[in-house]
């Protein structure tokens, strides 16, 4: 029995020893993992960004002539560009102008679309929204072209000179 | 004479494992919107976007006198791919010893990498932040990434 116990004893102090070595050898060899260490965030928040400019005001549109026995023919303009950026998925851009044309006269738009966007082509202007490009996600391009086109029937008579104000806005949803 | 070689081995051991302590206060949150594109719509978010000169204070303490170096690692929580964070030191502090290296922007990742050396202890140690490669590529959101310095 006292065999027994003194031989246990013996190998409890072995493995007593060898663990504290084992953490005295550790020190020794890693030394670098007593280093102490401080921790900071970076942070930055990315708000939504929408924004939509036209390079300049169309040139007047004139409908002033026509070949005999057809309506007048219809001009168009197309001096002027816009540029868009937005940050983020699935937007579209409406147009809309700031009062109804007159009867028998009609102002249609076409816009081209940035990558990835899909054109409406040309659609006509009203006081009420119309969706022009659709399906814009995440870019900035500029230089995209804007066509107008303005017309006019035979029954319209002559239309005093006005202007019209088109409003381009970038809006959810799309195709 | 097991027990004598043990006392041995920690005495020496001992001064080996003493450790610098290294603090530091203050974050850097930016806030992104359209002021900053570069020139209005149609352009991209401005690049590089850099925090204060003195984000944030680094002390080092309890270095009695020896030599001690601090490295750098970032571990992203929520960090959009191709965006880069950098850090840099813009003082040297004050107090015992000296520092160097540090002072031009050190790019992160999350491997530690040496951001600047010194002896003895140091307090007020200012550094800089900057990120490289935010586009509107990235959608709103609240993007985050811890950087920890070790001293050692």
């Amino acid at each position: 029995m006292d065999d027994k116990f003194a031989v246990i004893k013996g190998q409890y102090t072995g493995k007593t020893l060898a663990a504290a070595l084992g953490v005295a050898l550790a020190m020794v060899a890693f030394p670098a993992a007593a280093g102490s260490t401080a921790t900071q965030t970076t942070t930055y928040e990315v708000q939504a960004i929408n924004e939509i400019s036209v390079s300049g005001n169309a040139a007047a549109l004139v409908v002033s002539a026509a070949t005999a026995g057809s309506a007048p023919n219809a001009v168009s303009d197309t001096s002027t560009t816009y540029a868009i950026t937005t940050n983020q998925t699935n937007k579209k851009i409406t147009a809309a102008i700031n009062t109804a044309m007159p009867a028998g006269v009609t102002l249609t738009v076409s816009l081209a679309a940035p990558t990835g966007g899909t054109s409406a082509g040309t659609t006509t202007l009203t006081a009420t929204a119309a969706d022009v490009v659709t399906g814009i996600t995440g870019l900035n391009e500029s230089s995209l072209g804007i066509t107008y086109q303005l017309s006019a029937t035979s029954a319209a008579g002559v239309v005093a000179s006005a202007s019209k104000t088109v409003t381009f806005t970038i809006a959810d949803g799309g195709v | 004479m097991h027990r004598i070689g043990l006392l041995l081995v920690l005495c020496w051991a001992l001064p080996s494992a003493w450790a610098a302590d290294i603090s530091v206060v203050g974050n850097w949150t930016e806030l992104i919107d359209r002021d900053d594109l570069v020139a209005g719509a149609g352009s991209d978010l401005r690049s590089p976007i850099e925090s204060a000169g003195a984000q944030a204070t680094l002390d080092i303490s309890a270095t009695t006198g020896g030599n001690w170096t601090v490295k750098v690692a970032k571990s992203d929580l929520n960090w959009p791919a191709g965006v880069s964070v950098a850090v840099r030191r813009t003082s040297d502090g004050s107090g015992s010893g000296g520092i160097s290296g540090g002072t031009t922007y050190l790019a992160l990742s999350g491997t530690e990498q040496v951001l600047f050396s010194g002896s003895g202890d140091r307090s007020g140690i200012q550094v800089q932040l900057k990120t490289e490669g935010l586009s509107v590529g990235a959608a709103p959101d609240n993007y985050s990434t811890t950087i920890t310095y070790r001293v050692e």
